[in-house]
């Protein structure tokens, strides 16, 4: 039969295909993931170095600019705190807020997006319905209308900001839903009696989960700004625990006296925006190629 | 002949699959897709369903799994209504009936294994066991190094056995084939179809094989039921069918098969079809086929020809059909 042709065509069509991954791999998307690592890297080993310190306040060792000081290599803020430690601490208190947000709205946005492209009908109709007043929703003005009240706080931003982007999510996992749901092999399991949890999970979710990731990377910069604008209208985190964008209000009003204060947490941003920005257009290529091959295999 | 073999594993009793159509505020129009139809199917046997696209024949097949609005009629698998079964009852089901679709692409999640693939009815049913899996892909013709590979690494030919593997785990004893080799090569439809011929021996199932090329279902067919527009206008022993067609519809999609038969070069001279298929929507009043049809006349219009035995097992749809030379004989 043609079963030995046929199975050794595939493997080296693997083989071509790994090659080209490794050897072409973009410049773009391969700086965007040095600047990545880098960054982690920075947030992960800064707090184990022995000068680690964010907190403490030094009003003899104040405005120190930086590389001038061997136990301050960034520099101090205007009360004398040591930037290295704070953009460090900073980071990890701004990565782990963008990232609960970012999971937050990921998770909201399939589950909402799945159902509505799955069952369609008026399950669709109130998710959509959902959906465009979430999008008519100042989130800014909502954050103060309930700060107001509560007193602002991290978890609060993380709530709101958490309801406040899911909607992208949404309409590309159900675009993708509505595509797949009339496919034999979304259908097959409903022949067997499988239930509708079943077949989203095994048979719409792995091919929704891709593009997630995409628009979830994309999403941590935007988050990211967000959430440093936030800090820096004083809504989000509180001090004294350094944020990046609250670094930025601190130090935006030391601009002529100590310019390094808002200079290097507005770098750090940048940085990481630039990051994910490279990198998801390395998942955008990557990851859209097998569900293209298999519309355009339908056609 | 066929009526001695006891009760049938598929029985469809005038089933009715009605489509709503047009949109919004306009007058909703009600599409027809399969009007009174019934056909049934015994332990072992193959009845080849053929008709031209769009006749409602996947209509048919889905409604037997719930998945087209069936608006009348009654479906009994092993001697159980399932018209409206829900899920459990289409869990019990599933061990007696089962689907292999028309497109070997579409039919295979792209982001699965095929081990996975055929796996899934196990584990649907909870009764998951690697090897038997293995088993299944290897008896058609998958080999174990090739299982652990998603279906975009295979042909066609290789994706319908999958496909197959995957309708037989749950050891059905009815397999309900929508056009399972019309995707394929010509090639490699002889190889799917000897496949499903050794299958059928082997476990002893029943077909009810779709198709729309009369060269294919005469290879496998014991018997045959013609559709169009909706509706059964002949059905038989493949054998009477193909030798004495009655029904204007059928002589012309055998005369647009190219098949050599002694027997037919004594009929009339075959005539091709003529033109479209009709709006399923807006079919001819009175025989659907009338549009088409060249023993057309005005009785035609005014009523439905309903189908009616010629000899024992052997029935046709038609006011004015042909009479066969050895019917005329005897
Ligand atoms: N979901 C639907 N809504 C409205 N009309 C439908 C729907 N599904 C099928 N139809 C109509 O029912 C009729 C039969 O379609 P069906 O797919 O069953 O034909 P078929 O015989 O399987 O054709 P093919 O050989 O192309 O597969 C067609 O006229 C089609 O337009
Ligand atoms: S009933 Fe009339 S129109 Fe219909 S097939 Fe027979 S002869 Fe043709
Ligand atoms: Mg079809």
């Amino acid at each position: 039969m043609s079963q030995l042709a046929s199975s050794r065509r595939p493997a080296v069509r693997r083989t071509a295909r790994t090659r080209r991954r490794i050897g072409r791999l973009p410049l773009l998307p391969f700086i965007g993931a040095v600047l990545l690592a880098v960054m982690a890297v920075f947030i992960v080993v800064v707090p184990m170095l022995p000068g680690f310190d964010p907190l403490t306040q030094n009003l003899s060792m104040a405005r120190l600019a930086p590389f001038t000081d061997a136990a301050h290599p960034l520099g101090t803020d205007s009360i004398g705190r040591d930037l290295l430690s704070r953009l460090a601490e900073g980071g990890r208190i701004t990565m782990s807020i963008t990232l609960a947000v970012v999971a937050i709205n990921v998770v909201l946005g399939i589950i909402l997006g799945l159902c509505a492209g799955f069952f369609g009908g008026w399950i669709d109709n109130v998710i959509g319905l959902v959906s465009d007043a979430n999008l008519a929703m100042p989130v800014v003005l909502l954050l103060i209308a309930i700060s107001s009240v509560t007193g602002p706080s991290a978890t609060l931003m993380i709530v709101v900001l958490g309801c406040t982007f899911w909607m992208g999510y949404a309409r590309v996992a159900r675009a993708i839903a509505i595509s797949l749901r009339g496919r034999d092999f979304v259908v097959a399991p409903q022949i067997l009696g499988a239930g509708a949890a079943w077949t989203i999970r095994k048979h719409i979710l792995p091919h929704v989960l891709p593009q997630m990731l995409i628009l979830a990377v994309t999403d941590i910069g935007v988050v990211m700004l967000v959430q440093a604008g936030l800090d820096f209208l004083g809504l989000g985190v509180q001090p004294p625990s350094p944020t990046w964008g609250g670094m930025i209000l601190e130090g935006q009003k030391m601009l002529r006296l100590s310019p390094w204060q808002a200079i290097i947490p507005g770098t750090a941003i940048f940085m990481l925006v630039v990051g994910t920005q490279f990198v998801s257009q390395l998942l955008t290529a990557e990851s859209s190629t097998p569900l293209r091959k298999a519309r355009r295999a339908n056609v | 002949m066929m009526d001695v073999r006891g009760e049938p594993l598929l029985d469809i009793d005038d089933l009715r699959v009605q489509f709503q159509v047009g949109s919004g505020f306009g007058a909703k129009k009600v599409v027809k897709a399969v009007d009174g139809v019934s056909l049934s199917l015994h332990s072992g046997q193959t009845l080849g369903l053929v008709g031209e696209s769009g006749c409602g024949k996947s209509t048919l097949l889905r409604a037997l799994f719930g998945l087209s609005p069936v608006a009348g009629g009654k479906i009994t698998v092993a001697g159980k209504d399932v018209t409206h079964a829900g899920r459990r009852e289409r869990r019990m089901l599933s061990n007696h009936m089962q689907m292999v679709f028309q497109d070997p692409y579409s039919a295979l999640d792209p982001r699965m294994t095929v081990h996975e693939i055929v796996a899934e009815p196990l584990r649907v049913a909870g009764r998951y066991n690697s090897r038997e899996v293995e088993e299944l892909l290897d008896r058609v013709g998958v080999s174990a190094e090739m299982s652990t590979r998603r279906p975009s690494e295979f042909s066609g030919g290789q994706r319908q056995r999958v496909g197959i593997a995957r309708a037989l785990a749950l050891r059905p004893r009815v397999l309900i084939l929508d056009e399972p080799v019309s995707a394929l090569d010509v090639s490699i439809q002889a190889q799917v179809l000897n496949l499903l011929g050794d299958l059928q021996q082997e476990f002893g199932l029943a077909y009810l094989f779709v198709s729309h090329d009369l060269s294919v279902v005469r290879h496998i067919a014991d018997e045959i039921a013609v559709m169009y527009l909706g509706r059964i206008v002949e059905r038989g022993a493949a054998d009477a069918v193909f030798r004495g067609p009655e029904h204007p519809y059928t002589r012309s999609l055998l005369a647009s098969a190219p098949i050599a038969d002694p027997t037919r070069s004594r009929q009339r001279p075959p005539r091709t079809l003529a033109g479209e298929p009709p709006d399923a929507a807006n079919p001819p009043s009175g025989c659907a086929f009338r549009s088409r049809c060249p023993q057309a006349q005005d009785r035609c219009a005014e009523q439905l020809p309903q189908l009616r035995e010629s000899d024992p097992g052997h029935s046709r749809a038609c006011f004015f059909p042909e009479i066969p030379i050895r019917a005329a004989a005897s």
